[in-house]
């Protein structure tokens, strides 16, 4: 891996850290979903190239906190799976989260663009 | 070795590392895991390609450090700084000296007891029960000895016995729970 790329993908870490919950509540917000189909989706986007080491034990503390909620189904011949969709508390916490994450970014442009004033 | 057997070694050890969570939990924790596992390995085989289980196993982390996430989560709510490692040295120092004291003064307290209503059941009645040093203490010994010895006997008789076995039992009993809930603290501690 070239010094760039280690580069970037020590930022990601550290960017995923406080972000994590949000991208996890995103991504279930829009569809319940079960582990694997979660960590393929972010394994979608350059920068949520999470493990699975990662995921589940989150998911198990958001359970417990009541933010979302899980459910053993079983669709056809497959074996059973456990999906994770978001509780109220969830739904008003996704929101909470997004507005910071939102302040944030426009903070940090808002920063940046004063680098080259 | 076979991908059924790793998989099923590294349940049994992540199981073993659960332990501080109830079994439901920990049941639960090893079922999702071992389903994610499955659904890779059919996922490559769809695919055409062969699931490099070792890879795998190496994303969730050891079993220890994967139940470590979990018992954590229960625990305290949040991984601990790696600071706090001192206080649990000390926490389980504690748990350990509070487990020796009990045991030893809660089986010996039953034990006097039970011995105590078994040579007073064998004597009919022989043990005596006495205050001296002005109601400072309490002798407890054969009738002969505490007449000889000039103490005024307060409570004697056959009666004793059943209260005091019963009385050494119901400490026995209530020893061995303190001990348990002790031991499952200490377990939680050593896993924390």
């Amino acid at each position: 891996m070239s010094e760039t790329n280690t580069q970037n993908a020590k930022w990601d870490a550290q960017l995923r850290k406080g972000t994590l919950e949000l991208a996890v509540l995103a991504a279930i917000g829009a569809r319940e979903k079960y582990g694997l189909e979660l960590l393929n989706f972010f394994h979608s986007f350059q920068t949520m190239q999470i493990t699975e080491g990662t995921l589940y034990p989150l998911l198990d503390r958001l359970k417990r906190e009541g933010i979302v909620a899980a459910e053993w189904r079983q669709e056809g011949d497959i074996r059973p799976r456990k999906y994770y969709s978001l509780t109220p508390q969830g739904e008003e916490r996704l929101l909470l989260l997004k507005e910071r994450w939102e302040r944030s970014v426009a903070d940090l442009a808002d920063l940046l663009g004063r680098v080259n004033d | 070795m076979l991908d059924r057997e790793k998989i099923n070694q590294y349940m049994r050890n992540l199981y073993r590392f659960l332990a501080p969570l109830e079994k439901q939990e920990a049941d639960e924790v090893v079922r999702e895991i071992e389903s994610h596992l499955y659904d890779v390995i059919e996922q490559c085989e769809r695919d055409g390609q062969q699931a490099d289980l070792d890879s795998l196993l190496q994303r969730f982390g050891t079993p220890r450090e994967l139940a470590e996430q979990y018992v954590d989560h229960v625990q305290t709510g949040a991984p601990l700084p790696a600071g706090f490692t001192a206080m649990r040295s000390v926490k389980r120092g504690l748990t350990s000296t509070l487990y020796l004291a009990t045991l030893l003064s809660g089986y010996g307290a039953s034990l006097f007891l039970l011995v105590l209503g078994g040579v007073n059941a064998f004597l009919l009645g022989g043990i005596g029960i006495s205050m001296s040093d002005g109601g400072d203490s309490i002798v407890i010994a054969l009738m002969e000895d505490l007449r000889g010895a000039g103490h005024e006997v307060i409570l004697n008789g056959l009666w004793i016995s059943p209260i005091a076995v019963l009385l050494g039992s119901a400490i026995g009993y209530l020893t061995f729970r303190v001990l348990r809930l002790l031991s499952n603290h200490s377990r939680q501690a050593r896993y924390a």
